[in-house]
């Protein structure tokens, strides 16, 4: 292959999700598609996203696509426009400027006033696919949320605790109180310490789902069961009733299952990707429990919950990827040893990582792999910010960081221990009180199996190879309800086989949702699992690392032009043997994205 | 927060499974042999010495001390900075550095009290214990209780220096140190004033010898000098403070060291959290 790239391989597009309040009675979920437009609809005047509120104009605004991101502008319309409360105001030349959005915003339309405007929450953790609930509250004075099947609020997610918070109506309004819950709730994009009093229009997120308060009821979503397929070819998994909310992703969920009583469920229409998981079943018939096997739990229906009907339209969309992590990195600053000035490792690292993604980093020798990998897990900090599942990680770091597993280059485990022990004691340590004993040795069980462990588990750790030790420090990881997996070369010095099967298991993490990134150095016999690559080159002008390419495998091997993974490094490193040819991606890449 | 405890108390519960299946399986109970045979060379060294003279007493209670301390520092002075990566790699993930430390006090409690058992009774083959004592009626249980604090107390100090270590290399670097430390400030070898004596005050040693001192009353006169084989008529004009023979001078001993080993155990668990500060 020649020295020359082939094409730009463009950005894809990615959608996000709006719910749009235009009263109380009026709740509407809509798929972000590009660039739309918003308004009241009249003769002549079409909006992508119509209103009939009086105080919006016909042209109120636009949604823009930009750079990988979504940004509002306001059409200079007569009544103006609200980001988190804030006017959106022309600059200085008299223009407007379009308003970027960050997961969570509250955008209001024709007045400040909530009463009168419509209301928008903009979500990329959230999706119109998502079945959609609302709950009237007007006549309730206490609700649970929990994994518990009685609970008012009943979420099947593995991350939600049993009893994880509850709604109070007092005398001033309603507060949510955390249960003293594993993974806590946000409120407004913060964690809150025990109780918070709620307002009008507080994005509440627990676990996967987000919900919107809105006074007198409260509209969620329940997103499709996260929780990965066991593995098939591994070694024989006990057959396991769907008792537990930890159910493989083709049985309907609790939750998923609980009653609507009021109205037909009209819920989201399926996807092509993985329409047993996302279509909601609510009066489904259950299936007959196997002899010998727990019943599933009785969903127990819920007073005052409504389906409400997202508004995606028959092949508008596309399958919403939700954003598990937005990282914004202006730069990494850190001080050498012996040296009072800080020295920039990293600059301009800018990028969405969406659910479901196995991703591949490759750079050079002091291209700052490892600095991204500290930055993203929190324990360096950049400048700039870690949206972890819509919150900062760098504000929110205790209570977030356990949701981002790392496996380091060295080992973690204790040689002495038995592999079933060690998976064991860290299930226990983390799940237990949250979990009953049937629901972790099931997730042991699932691990186990997804990381073809069932053959070595009275081995102990000393006696397994590099391989396996890997795949016992990733069932580790893969334990607990991280959401992000990070492994630091997991692969050195292994042979081509256990490489392979590595990755093979690494890609089972993925199919639940969650997201694995892998520097490595070897990355060709493993390629067809990476579903994106992101290039860190170090500049020789500036010794800095940037993000050189974020895209597919085809995509990058097409914009470095090469045929190999590994070629990459080569092409960028101006060391040794590389070709120096970093400046003219980073240049290029960053081209690419302003030309979108 | 109540949850938040029972997940701390569950955390220590899996983590002392986890030390006992490791003491098995690293066959670390050499750890007690090796406490046996220690206990078999200083007893038979000693034995026929004690309480002939109040110098080849204190002598002989020195040598059971400093086997004790001995004994204690060395079980566990390499088993937390062995796995540094793994307990950081666990913080992340939940672990409670306090569950973590406490799991091992727990299990030392255990290994230590094996140990010192077997210190004792090896020790009471050789030595002909006093019978009556302060406490309790029989001396044995006051002998036994001050063996077992001296090697815990020790144990738990291993635990603090492994903890603040950085590595297994300078861990054992610095266990001459503290057990130089101890010995110097047990108040057997010389005289201490001062900054010494202070320091003293805080160490396992100290309270230690106090303790066998105290059941062993050191200060009684019959137990003569070394000196009154050659002139009888020589008295001690005072009793040294250290072996007062009193219930209540007996208490503050072992108060003491479990004081010092609380100490230890807390600035154990800050010192883990320092490291692991930002991870």
């Amino acid at each position: 292959m020649d020295s020359s790239t082939r094409y730009y391989a463009p950005l894809a597009l990615k959608t996000a999700t709006l719910l749009v309040i235009e009263n109380a009675a009026d709740v509407r979920i809509k798929q972000l598609c590009g660039n739309m437009t918003i308004g009241r609809n009249a003769t002549g005047v079409e909006n992508d996203i119509a209103l009939s509120s009086a105080f919006v104009g016909r042209s109120h605004g636009s949604f823009l696509f930009s750079n990988g991101a979504y940004y509002f502008r306001d059409n200079n319309s007569k009544n103006g426009s609200y980001i988190n409360g804030k006017k959106i105001v022309p600059g200085e030349d008299g223009r407007i400027l379009p308003v970027k959005l960050t997961n969570g915003d509250i955008i209001r339309l024709g007045s400040k006033n909530p009463s009168k405007a419509v209301q928008i929450v903009y979500g990329t953790t959230f999706s119109a696919r998502d079945r959609w609930l609302s709950l009237d509250i007007s006549k309730k004075t206490v609700i649970e949320i929990g994994r518990n099947v009685k609970s008012g609020i009943a979420l099947s997610e593995f991350m939600v605790s049993r009893k994880h918070a509850v709604l109070n109506k007092t005398e001033t309004g309603w507060t949510i109180t955390d249960n003293a819950s594993k993974n806590g709730v946000a409120v407004n994009k913060k964690m809150i310490n025990v109780s918070k009093e709620l307002k009008p229009l507080d994005v509440i997120r627990i676990a996967n789902t987000t919900m919107v308060f809105l006074g007198d009821k409260i509209v969620y979503n329940l997103p499709a069961v996260k929780e990965p397929a066991p593995a098939a070819p591994a070694a024989p998994a006990p057959a396991k009733p769907a008792a537990v909310p930890a159910a493989p992703a083709k049985t309907p969920s609790t939750a998923q299952a609980q009653k609507a009583p009021s109205k037909a469920p009209s819920a989201a229409k399926p996807s092509g990707k993985a329409p047993a998981a996302k279509a909601p079943v609510p009066n489904a018939a259950k299936p007959a429990p196997a002899k010998g096997a727990k019943a599933v739990p009785v969903p127990v229906p819920v007073p005052g919950l409504t389906d409400l009907k997202p508004y995606v339209e028959p092949g508008e969309g596309m399958n919403q990827k939700e954003t598990v992590m937005s990282v914004d990195i202006d730069q990494v600053r850190v001080t050498k040893h012996g040296s009072i000035l800080k020295k920039t490792l990293l600059k301009d690292i800018h990028l969405d990582i969406d659910q479901g993604e196995f991703i591949l980093i490759l750079g050079g020798s002091g291209a700052g792999k490892t600095t991204f990998i500290k930055a993203i897990l929190g324990t360096q900090k950049a400048e700039g910010s870690i949206i972890l599942d819509g919150m900062d990680l760098y504000t929110n770091f205790k209570a977030l960081k356990h949701r981002i597993g790392l496996v380091p280059q060295f080992s973690t485990t204790r040689d002495n221990d038995t592999v079933i022990h060690t998976i064991t004691d860290a299930a226990n340590s983390r799940l237990a009180g949250e979990y009953s004993k049937a629901e972790i040795k099931r997730r042991i069980d699932d691990v186990c199996n997804r990381m073809m462990l069932n053959s070595l588990r009275d081995t102990l750790i000393k006696n397994l190879s590099g391989g396996q030790k890997k795949r016992v420090e990733v069932a580790i990881q893969a334990i607990g309800d991280q959401q992000v997996f990070v492994l630091d070369e997991p692969d050195s010095g292994l042979d081509t086989a256990s490489r392979i099967d590595l990755m093979k298991n690494l890609k089972s993490c993925t199919e639940g949702g969650g997201v694995v990134t892998v520097i490595s150095h070897s990355p060709d016999d493993a390629a067809e699992f990476f579903t994106k690559i992101l290039v860190l080159a170090k500049s020789p002008t500036d010794e800095v690392g940037h993000l050189a390419f974020y895209g597919t495998v085809p995509e990058a091997r097409a914009f470095f032009g090469v045929d190999k993974l590994s070629e990459i490094v080569i092409e960028i490193n101006y060391e040794g043997s590389g070709k120096g040819r970093a400046d003219e991606f980073i240049q290029k890449f960053a081209q690419m994205r302003s030309m979108q | 927060m109540a949850k938040k405890r029972s997940n701390a108390a569950t955390q220590t519960r899996v983590y002392v499974a986890k030390n006992f299946r490791l003491f098995l399986n690293q066959k670390d109970w050499k750890f007690i042999i090796i406490a046996g045979v220690i206990a078999v060379l200083v007893s038979s060294i000693v034995g026929d010495k004690m309480f002939e003279n109040f110098e080849s007493t204190k002598s002989g209670f020195f040598a059971l001390v400093s086997a004790g301390i001995w004994i204690g520092i060395f079980n566990s002075i390499q088993r937390i900075c062995k796995e540094h990566d793994t307990i950081t790699s666990e913080y992340r993930s939940g672990l409670h550095i306090s569950s973590y430390i406490m799991s091992h006090v727990i299990f030392d409690f255990f290994l230590c009290l094996s140990q010192s058992m077997l210190l004792f009774f090896i020790s009471k083959i050789f030595i002909d214990y006093p019978s009556r004592g302060l406490i309790f009626r029989y001396a044995v249980i006051e002998y036994a209780i001050t063996f077992f604090l001296i090697v815990w107390g020790s144990d738990i100090m291993g635990i603090m220096v492994s903890s603040i270590s950085p590595n297994p290399n300078t861990a054992m670097t610095a266990m001459p140190f503290v057990l130089i430390i101890q010995l110097v400030m047990s108040g057997v070898l010389f005289e201490l004033s001062g900054w010494s004596e202070k320091i003293a005050d805080i160490t396992v040693s100290k309270w230690g010898m106090s303790a066998l001192g105290s059941i062993a009353d050191l200060n009684s006169e019959e137990l003569p000098l070394r000196m009154n084989e050659a002139f009888p008529n020589v008295v001690r004009l005072e009793d040294d403070a250290m072996f007062t023979h009193t219930s209540e001078h007996l208490l503050t001993s072992w108060i003491v060291i479990l004081v010092i080993m609380f100490v230890c155990t807390l600035v154990s668990i800050i010192a883990l959290k320092i490291k692991n500060r930002g991870s």
